[in-house]
């Protein structure tokens, strides 16, 4: 039996997850909540992480049962993600690493999604969705690489979400996205928006600063609700997702569709995509907020498979990139 | 929790040095090894430099600007912190 | 959300229920048939009920319209794209001329590649890649899906490989060098990924695009911007 635990804190979650062999033990997690208009910022991101790292961990090994001597090897998010906040997670996970006397192994952000989401749906060799607030990827599998047939040429769909949730004030508790498709089960009327597709890339920062500019104007005129807004940005951006998966599906000849990333517990988008996939006679795998939100069990999975295959990262080697495309990884655990 | 600080400064140089003193050897080592591997993000001409002996790790700055200085030298304290905070809470069985 | 759902099951065109499907692409079902003696291809765009029927409405009808205005546009600058036969606008469907016997340029290469054929061996295909795209952007037609499955080769007697361009349905008019760098960045993209190991093989491509261009400049270094902010940017969460 091979135990991992996994440290995350790329952005505004702070997670750590222990895994036996597929199995996950405990995964307890916290998130820096920002007052309404505020998006989260390095310092103050990382300021929250280092304040309940410590429990977090304490209630990771407690929830599990398990000892430091019961870890096999300890996992990190390496990157992609904010500078400080990886580094405050990246000083426990190798003074602890040290401590037990336990190997070290780095993880990319995205792999970590990508193997959790296949680990809890099953889900064989599927297209992958991958959305959040940092990222927006279409991404298969072939020849030792996930690699990105699609992604956004500018913003991630997160980002666009959280940003337009910041001009109209939506709270950001539990997250802006939740709030958001709260609200869009509400709204009644289909205002149009800017719709940018690119082959199998999209374009999402036109649309937010249509938006932007009047969102405020359609409100105080009364031509629109709040809701109206919601339920017409996720209609316009998630149609844009589920037509460039499809495209990757179709050029992949792929019949499967896996959806990971904070975005991807939407179930709007679920839905959307599960009609997508019924039309094509393919199959959609989804998993909830539990796992598809950033968390410690994602990161200790991807560190299993890697550990399996015998990589570990040297201490001097365990540095963190603000920048890491899930392209670069190369997958030595799959054929 | 540093024993020893020096400061100066001279021809625009600003120079600290700290010296962080550990119960023992694999302390410093632990210390050491968890805060060297990220480079410091390109503040203007700061130079960190870590080093350790048999009970103590020191760290030493040369910056240009007072500022950048302070920033990296705060920056440090809290990682050392954080590095200490988790030996005192998670180190306690050393190895068999 | 209602309405979006209540769009009732879609009629298929009568002329299309005899036809043979041959296959599900992302825009549309594509079927067999004869037409006017020919023997010829509809691509139907069906309703997409995942999205708002008012955005299906709008994006299905401008992406008829634009794929049969992009074709007659290449054709009539001698670039080489199906015939367009009839054009069925109630129903969204376009009867184009069958390529009988042609191979996508993505299987082209993968069968290249799978046989152990050398990465030079194709360097022949990507210049043809560069020039014809080259002349399409002259055109200021630009391709909005450009894919090596979007490319077919066909072998001719004469030993020619004509190679032709489909799927327009994401096209559009525009002389701008963004436009333009974009486009270029989709297939580089598209092309890296779904062909390992052929970074070579793009750069020829690229290079006679340039040669074939006197526009080539500014769209290339349009490229390298779009590129460059792929590479900054931030990724977090």
């Amino acid at each position: 039996m091979t135990v991992v635990i996994g440290f995350e804190g790329s952005a505004n979650k702070i997670g750590i997850g222990i895994v036996r062999d597929g199995e996950v033990l405990s995964n307890p997690r916290r998130t820096y909540i920002t007052p309404p208009g505020q998006g989260f910022l390095p310092r103050e991101t990382a300021k929250h992480h280092r304040g309940v790292i410590l429990t977090v961990l304490r209630e990771a090994l407690d929830e599990a049962g398990l000892k430091p001597a019961d870890i096999d090897c300890v996992a990190y998010t390496k990157g992609p993600g904010m500078g400080a906040p990886l580094v405050t997670v990246a000083l426990v996970a190798r003074t602890v690493a040290q401590l037990w006397g336990k190997p070290l192994v780095g993880v990319n952000h995205c792999i970590g999604h990508i193997e959790m989401g296949r680990l809890i749906t099953g889900a064989n060799n599927p297209t992958v969705l991958y959305v959040s607030g940092g990222n927006t990827q279409v991404i298969a599998y072939s020849e030792r690489r996930y690699r990105i047939f699609g992604e956004t040429i500018d913003i991630a769909v997160g980002n666009c979400l959280d940003r337009f949730a910041r001009v109209i004030k939506i709270s950001n508790d539990p997250s802006p996205g939740y709030n958001i498709e709260q609200m869009a089960k509400k709204g009644k009327q289909y205002i149009e928006l800017p719709y940018t597709v690119k082959g199998m890339d999209v374009s999402f920062s036109g649309i937010l600063s249509y938006i932007e500019e009047m969102a405020h104007k359609m409100l105080s005129s009364g031509q629109c609700t709040a809701e109206d807004l919601c339920f017409s940005l996720q209609e316009t951006v998630f149609s844009m997702l589920v037509e460039i998966t499809e495209r990757a599906m179709a050029h992949c000849g792929s019949q499967e569709v896996l959806i990971v990333g904070g975005v991807g517990c939407n179930l709007r988008l679920q839905e959307m995509m599960g009609i997508m996939c019924e039309e094509r006679g393919a199959h959609l795998f989804a998993t909830d907020e539990r796992f598809c939100i950033d968390n410690g069990a994602m990161i200790a999975q991807a560190g299993w498979e890697m550990f399996r295959m015998g990589q570990v990262t040297e201490l001097s080697d365990s540095w963190i990139t603000q920048r890491y495309r899930t392209d670069e990884v190369e997958v030595t655990w799959r054929d | 929790m540093a024993s020893c600080v020096r400061a100066s400064m001279s021809d625009n140089q600003f120079e600290l040095t700290i010296e962080v003193p550990f119960p023992s050897q694999r302390e410093v080592s632990i210390a050491l090894q968890s805060l060297s591997p990220d480079r410091e993000p390109g503040t203007g001409g700061t130079v960190r430099t870590l080093s350790a002996s048999a009970n103590a790790l020191s760290v030493k700055w040369n910056a240009v600007e007072a500022r950048s200085l302070r920033v990296s030298a705060g920056s440090f304290l809290d990682h050392l912190a954080l590095v200490m905070e988790t030996m005192d809470a998670f180190g306690q069985p050393a190895l068999p | 959300m209602a309405e979006a759902d209540g769009v009732s099951a879609r009629s298929v065109p009568p002329y299309l229920r005899e036809a043979e499907l041959i296959k599900q692409g992302a825009e549309a079902r594509v079927y067999r048939i004869r037409f006017l003696g020919k023997s010829a291809i509809v691509k139907e765009r069906f309703p997409k009920r995942y999205r708002h029927h008012v955005l299906d409405e709008k994006l299905t009808r401008r992406r008829t319209a634009q794929e049969v205005r992009s074709i007659l546009r290449c054709r009539k600058a001698g670039i080489a794209a199906p015939v367009v036969y009839f054009v069925d606008l109630s129903t969204n469907c376009i009867f184009l001329e069958e390529i009988a016997d042609s191979i996508t340029v993505r299987e082209h290469i993968a069968a290249a590649q799978a046989s152990g054929q050398s990465v030079e061996s194709l360097h022949h295909l990507a210049e043809k890649m560069g020039r014809v795209l080259a002349k399409m952007h002259d055109e200021d037609v630009i391709h909005g899906d450009l894919t090596t499955s979007n490319m077919l080769l066909k072998p001719e007697r004469s030993g020619d490989l004509p190679l032709l361009l489909i799927d327009f349905g994401l096209s559009f008019v525009s002389a701008l060098a963004e436009d333009k760098g974009v486009d270029l960045y989709v297939l580089e993209k598209a092309f890296l990924s779904t062909h390992p190991n052929t970074e070579t093989l793009f750069q020829k491509l690229l290079q006679s695009y340039t040669a074939a261009s006197k526009k080539a400049p500014a769209v290339i270094k349009k490229l390298d911007e779009v590129r460059l902010r792929g590479r900054k940017r931030s990724m977090v969460g």
